[in-house]
């Protein structure tokens, strides 16, 4: 298994959902791919098609309005895409593994922490009775939850936000997934339980070798923790880049007004730099380049034809029409 | 730098009581939400307050706000006990705070038009006529940055960056002194948080407004305050202008606080320091320091001993035993 091999690879996905009052383009032509033992940073606002994509990856897309109408996922080599339900059960869990936003969604509420545990380290291991009761103090263990042989029997509500979502780690340990998707793991969580959490997913990322894809609307997030960046913006991936050549080296416009638009610590300016207007409505997108009516650097043209893909070095993928000027 | 203080709390303290101890046990269990919280609101100035959640930030702002009573302590706006003002006075002070919250999907009435919605505090209060009312709601859509044609449409048709600036318009309608800003850009998108801090700036040039600012975002408390207070577990535990305070932190839990800002910037090597555990439950408290199971300078004597906020420098106040033997 070398180390560049590439286990997931997302081929021109698009998921739309059709909604009563018109056809929403979520991800529309989405490619990148995710090495093993890679972190893969997502970012973008909200409604930019970020969790779609961790979604689609799951096949998870909300039916009946939501549908992956086009493009391929291949894990090693497999489309995911043309799985039946039933074989999609044996992939989650095992080798993709998702650490949502709230973990209070991801864990049943009349189940004590320790049955849920258990129950994902039997996907892997036939453990009983007390084999199993000491595997599960060791994955609370691992995650460093204090007292973790009484905290086996407490409900999710006794856990605190921070805890909850250090059990589901404690869970995505005992799979040992291939790849982990964590769609906002921190945003519900306050800095210094964020610090630890980041900590953690970073540890069992070293240890496992675990593909991580986090998704986040926090560059201060992405400038610690990805090696690889993928900015979106209205269901179009516009710039992706290394985490260096992101911060330092953008060329699209949107990636750059993200950048500055964020105060710095230390350096007290006294006004932000802003991005003009609102998010676009996804309902109304022209053919265009979505970002036109926001950007300062439109021309005519941006207005008529979405931008090709085009390559700003190595790695560096990017698609607007005046990049070279920018 | 300091100026005319316009709202001063003393010794504020707010209980929230739990019931019972037990059933026969008269006494009562009580949740410490703020306990013995001073600073002082100057003209003009913003005044950040900062912590985690639970910590009781927001509890300070609704205490000042009326929307609670209080347990103990006092609040003097201008000088005189808000809880003493009645009738005409009390209706005074309420036009004189405002106030903006984090939600502005749940702080707009989804069946109002949202000329009727910044309109609805100027009719409470009698202050303009009819003509002018209209006059006004068309100016203030404007000073948030809105056209006047907004003001016959519904709160669904407007985006989240769009709705806080309806609710600050509604917070100017009656010409506030002081505004509470409650987690005002946290719910908002980068791109648009940049756009409300600018317009938060602006306006307080503009109207010389008072900003009572309170967040658990560090980066952008320091970006909009003069002065800034660290709250945990219900009190203080440092305070000082805001250039003193990040740049020379005293107190160990804002020394942890400042390096678990993630700065976006990937060359930037940052050594978090990064506490053990959860913030403790308030209820447990009776001696000692707050932070001290999580702190990484605790001796015993903080096991027992609780630390007073202390001025060890001058305008830089700190709650720390450890910090006081040093200096």
């Amino acid at each position: 298994m070398s180390a560049n091999e590439k286990i997931l690879e997302v081929r021109n996905l698009k998921t739309y959902f059709f909604t009563n009052v018109g056809v929403v383009k979520a991800v529309d032509g989405g490619t990148f791919h995710l090495k093993k033992g890679q972190a893969l940073g997502i970012v973008g606002e909200s409604g930019s098609g970020k969790s779609v994509t961790s979604l689609s990856i799951l096949r998870l897309v909300p039916k009946p309005a939501g549908r992956i109408v086009e493009g391929e996922i291949l894990y090693r080599g497999e489309d995911l895409v043309k799985k039946s339900q039933k074989e999609m059960r044996e992939y989650r869990g095992n080798r993709l593994f998702m650490i949502s936003q709230d973990p209070m969604t991801s864990l049943n509420p009349v189940f004590t922490i320790g049955n849920q545990i258990g129950e994902a380290i039997r996907k892997r291991q036939k453990l009983n009775g007390n084999d199993l009761k000491e595997k599960i103090i060791e994955m609370l263990k691992l995650v460093h939850i204090r007292a973790s042989e009484t905290r086996v029997h407490a409900y999710p509500h006794q856990f605190s936000g921070g805890m909850k979502q250090r059990a589901m780690i404690s869970m995505a340990l005992a799979c040992q997934p291939e790849i982990l998707i964590a769609d906002e793991p921190t945003t519900a969580l306050d800095v210094t339980i964020q610090a630890q959490i980041l900590k953690l997913m970073m540890e069992v990322r070293e240890q496992y070798q675990t593909s991580i894809i986090l998704i986040t609307h926090d560059l201060g997030v992405i400038a610690r923790f990805c090696d690889y960046v993928l900015v979106m913006y209205a269901g179009k991936i516009v710039e992706r880049a290394d985490v260096k050549t992101l911060f330092k080296g953008n060329r699209h416009p949107y990636t750059r007004g993200l950048i500055n638009s964020l105060p710095h610590l230390g350096k007290k300016q006294r006004r932000l730099e802003t991005i003009k207007g609102q998010p676009p409505d996804l309902l109304n997108l022209t053919g265009g380049c979505p970002f036109e009516p926001r950007c300062d650097y439109s021309v005519e043209r941006c207005s008529v034809e979405y931008p090709p893909v085009e390559s700003a070095g190595k790695g560096h993928l990017l698609s607007c029409w005046r990049w070279r000027e920018i | 730098m300091k100026g005319e203080s316009i709202l001063k709390v003393n010794n504020l303290k707010k209980y929230f009581s739990m019931g019972k101890e037990g059933i026969f046990s008269g006494k009562a269990r009580m949740v410490k939400a703020v306990d013995g919280v001073d600073f002082s609101l100057y003209k003009g100035q913003t005044f950040g307050l900062v912590g985690e959640s639970g910590c009781g930030k927001s509890t300070t702002g609704r205490c000042i706000l009326k929307l609670y009573g209080i347990t103990n302590g006092e609040i003097l706006f201008q000088g005189k006990n808000i809880h003493s003002f009645e009738g005409k006075e009390r209706m005074q002070y309420r036009r004189e705070v405002q106030a903006v919250f984090q939600d502005p999907y749940g702080s707009l009435n989804p069946r109002m038009r949202i000329g009727e919605f910044i309109e609805e505090p100027m009719l409470v209060h009698g202050t303009f006529n009819s003509r002018d009312r209209k006059k006004r709601v068309a100016k203030l859509l404007g000073v948030v940055g809105l056209s006047s044609d907004h003001a016959s449409r519904y709160p669904h048709e407007f985006s989240g960056g769009q709705r806080q600036r309806i609710c600050i318009a509604r917070a100017l309608s009656l010409n506030p002194k002081l505004v509470i800003l409650d987690e005002p850009v946290s719910a908002l998108d980068v791109s648009i948080r940049a756009q409300i801090l600018n317009l938060l700036m602006d306006l307080q040039e503009e109207f010389g407004l008072t900003y009572l600012f309170i967040s658990h975002d560090l980066s952008v408390v320091e970006h909009i305050s003069d002065f800034v207070a660290v709250m945990y577990l219900a009190k203080i535990v440092e305070m000082a202008p805001c250039d003193m305070i990040f740049k020379n932190p005293l107190h160990p839990y804002t020394n942890a606080l400042l390096s678990a800002i993630l700065v976006p910037d990937p060359e930037l090597a940052q050594d978090a320091i990064i506490l053990e555990g959860d913030a403790a439950d308030p209820r447990g408290l009776e001696k000692g320091c707050r932070f001290r199971d999580r702190c990484f300078n605790a001796t015993d004597e903080c096991m027992e001993k609780e630390p007073e906020l202390i001025e060890v420098e001058p305008n830089h106040k700190v709650a720390c035993l450890r910090v006081a033997q040093k200096k």
